[in-house]
């Protein structure tokens, strides 16, 4: 007998308990509804208390939003990808020959540790009440790109800000699968393992830039 | 000191020693105190009754169906392209382990934080094998650099302060000495920056184990788990059986709960689901994905349903950071890997009570584990009936019930047992002791080294009240 039916024989010795026992369980403490504006200020301040930086702007603008970041922070080599619209749309817009537009896909290993100032992702959906953006890392968009680099530079469309984890991962069936690496960033990396004083910056991005395209309608 | 030095079986001399340690005790009280006090303010927008009836519950209903779901975890991970193993022992881990990285010719690993990892003394079995080990979370790395082990479970190096660190960064590193929490932090990042390059393995822990999606979830702050998990080629995951939970939709709440009750936080800065290998067309993320199962005396805790409660913990910690007691002993006091409360009723099931017959003893039952656990594990109740079966007749699911048993306490229990139920003897037995009251010696060993000595009263509360209704 394997190890696996040893132990899966020796949980299978316990008499099972009664089946009466088994009631549903309540899930309601987790609905926690927000409205549309709640949640677009819950969501901001949250991240800004997490000392991320949220700039508000627009689906027309938003590049604009972005040269200016990559300028205040002397940012001249920057990750991103080739096929998602707004990787298209920033290397559409920052043809200005300022920076070098580097698709991760092409930098490998050390190189990507070394070279890479920012990685601009995507994201596939936020969080209100804790303040985290959901990103399903891909082939064009992978998951280094917002691990590596010292910045991380997200856009976030208010539309796709959900109230709660609970609210985002049942509206978008993830029970039915997930992609190999799913992941929820509310920050730049952080620790408080030095006497609990907190520190930014610890083996993650050391900044979080999230740019939140506003709809007015 | 070097904390392979602690053991349970002296825990009495361990906390005589931590108790006389002003800074540690400082340390200790410091860090306790403000996470009682973020916890609590972290679930005020909650009703967290609420909620920790609904984590118990998610907990409950994943054991009741533990080998069931255990089966489905491994069958998703499979579909998602993660190879599972099995480890009935730390032996049988260790084993596991050392064999997939010498597989792939692995010189060097780069390790998240994982508890398993330390329960099973994964790093001294891989340098048996020559296979350095390096650990990654700050926490970590420090007490890693110290060579000692963590003193708190999510909060590895919280014996030390800043000084300590500094000092012990610029002995083994070279760091320049400075009492800025920040520069340590940063130093520590850039030293490992090519570790997590060159490392031919990550291992990491897994918080919770999605039964219907084949999912691991790990939570942290740092960003080292998400390097680890995906910069090596391979990932190697290492947790108990009994982390696995049913579906995904059980996941949210004991997050919301695993993070506030932890640190106080509303939630940490990544959350981080891995289902796989890369697929497709990726290009990052490891080749070969590896969930280690471990037993290691979880399927015999299991056999009972009382103490099977134990297993329900998702290893917050809130129960050491509220207790009166790991707050003034400290962590290494314990000589387990798990320590405080959750460490007293656990460790005894892995280690059997032999050697940890003292950890039970180590409470005041004030209750507060209980109070604040997430998943109510009722700790108070698990102590009392550990104690009963360590000074009990042998019964019981454990190994080493009745070691704590001594002859003449127990003979002495017997006759007061019997007097009780003998009122006529109880009485003369009554006189007897009032008229020996001053042959009481002066030291009454332990019980005189910090307390005066204890005289039976000249008139018991009984004859002082029959006094009273005859006047
Ligand atoms: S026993 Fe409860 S409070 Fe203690 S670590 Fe486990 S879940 Fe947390």
């Amino acid at each position: 007998m394997s190890a696996r039916d040893r132990i899966l024989s020796r949980l299978r010795e316990r008499a099972a308990p009664a089946p009466t026992q088994f009631t549903e369980l309540d899930y309601s403490v987790m609905h926690r509804p927000l409205d549309a504006a709640v949640r677009k200020t819950r969501f901001i301040e949250s991240l800004r208390a997490a000392r991320a930086e949220v700039i508000e702007t627009t689906e027309a603008t938003w590049t604009d939003a972005l040269a200016k970041v990559l300028d205040s922070r002397e940012i001249t080599a920057l990750g991103l990808g080739e096929i998602h619209p707004w990787a298209q749309a920033a290397r559409r817009d920052l043809q200005d020959g300022r920076r070098r537009l580097v698709s991760f896909a092409s930098v490998k290993g050390r190189e990507a540790f070394e070279r890479l100032e920012a990685g601009l992702t995507s994201s596939c959906g936020a969080i209100a009440e804790t303040g985290s953006v959901c990103l399903w890392p891909d082939a064009d968009e992978p998951r280094s790109l917002s691990l590596i680099p010292p910045v991380h530079i997200v856009v976030v469309d208010e539309r796709h800000i959900y109230s709660s984890f609970f609210e985002l991962q049942s509206a978008q069936s993830w029970h039915k699968g997930l992609p190999s690496n799913a992941l929820l960033i509310s920050g730049p990396s952080k620790t408080a393992d030095i006497e609990q004083t907190l520190v930014f910056g610890a083996h993650g991005p050391k900044a979080l830039v999230v740019l939140l395209i506003t709809r007015s309608d | 000191m070097s904390v392979k030095t602690f053991t349970p079986a002296a825990f009495h001399h361990q906390s005589a020693q931590a108790l006389s340690n002003p800074q540690l005790r400082h340390n200790f009280r410091g860090a306790m105190d403000g996470l009682m006090a973020k916890r609590l303010g972290s679930f005020d927008s909650w009703d967290i009754e609420a909620l920790r009836d609904l984590g118990q519950g998610i907990r409950q209903k994943a054991l009741r169906h533990l080998p069931d779901l255990l089966e489905q975890l491994e069958a998703s991970c499979q579909r998602n392209g993660i190879t599972v193993h099995w480890a009935e022992s730390a032996d049988d881990a260790g084993r596991v382990i050392t064999e997939l990285c010498k597989a792939r010719g692995a010189q060097s690993v780069i390790k998240g934080k994982s508890m398993v990892s330390e329960e099973v003394e994964l790093n001294a079995r891989l340098a048996e094998a020559g296979i350095e080990a390096l650990e990654s979370d700050l926490g970590e790395y420090i007490v890693q650099m110290a060579d000692e082990t963590p003193s708190h479970i999510i909060m590895p190096a919280i014996h030390k302060n800043t000084a300590d660190i500094s000092t012990l960064m610029h002995q083994r590193t070279g760091t320049r000495e400075t009492n800025d929490a920040e520069e340590l932090t940063h130093a520590a990042r850039a030293q490992l920056r090519d570790r997590f390059q060159t490392a031919d393995v990550g291992i990491s822990g897994v918080n919770f184990a999605v039964a219907e999606t084949g999912t691991l979830c790990l939570v942290e702050n740092e960003g080292n788990g998400r390097l680890t998990t995906t910069v090596p080629p391979v990932h190697i995951a290492i947790t108990g059986i009994e982390k696995v939970v049913a579906e995904f939709k059980d996941v949210p709440p004991l997050y919301a709960l695993l993070t506030r009750s932890a640190i106080g936080q509303n939630v940490t800065t990544y959350f981080n689901m891995i289902s796989g290998p890369w697929r497709g067309q990726e290009v990052d993320g490891p080749e070969e994905v590896h969930l280690v199962l471990v037993d290691n005396g979880r399927s015999r805790m299991y056999q009972d349903e009382e103490y099977a409660e134990t297993l329900q913990c998702i290893r917050c910690g809130a129960c050491m950071n509220h207790c009166p007691v790991y707050t003034r002993v400290g962590g290494h006091t314990y000589g387990t890997t798990y320590p405080g409360p959750i460490g007293k009723i656990l460790m005894p099931h892995l280690l059997g009570l032999n050697t940890t017959k003292n950890l039970p003893t180590a409470s005041s039952l004030c209750g507060a584990c209980g109070e604040v656990c997430p998943v109510r594990i009722p700790i108070p109740k698990l102590l009392v009936r550990l104690r009963n079966e360590a000074v009990g007749e042998g019964k019981g699911n454990i190994e080493g019930a009745g070691s704590a048993r001594r002859p003449m306490e127990a003979m002495g229990w017997k006759l007061f047992s019997w007097l009780a139920r003998h009122p006529r003897c109880w009485r003369i037995g009554v006189r007897v002791v009032q008229a020996c009251r001053s042959a009481v010696p002066k030291r009454v060993a332990p019980w005189t080294d910090n307390r005066v000595r204890p005289t039976p009263a000249a008139t018991s509360l009984k004859q002082q009240l029959a006094q009273r209704r005859r006047s």
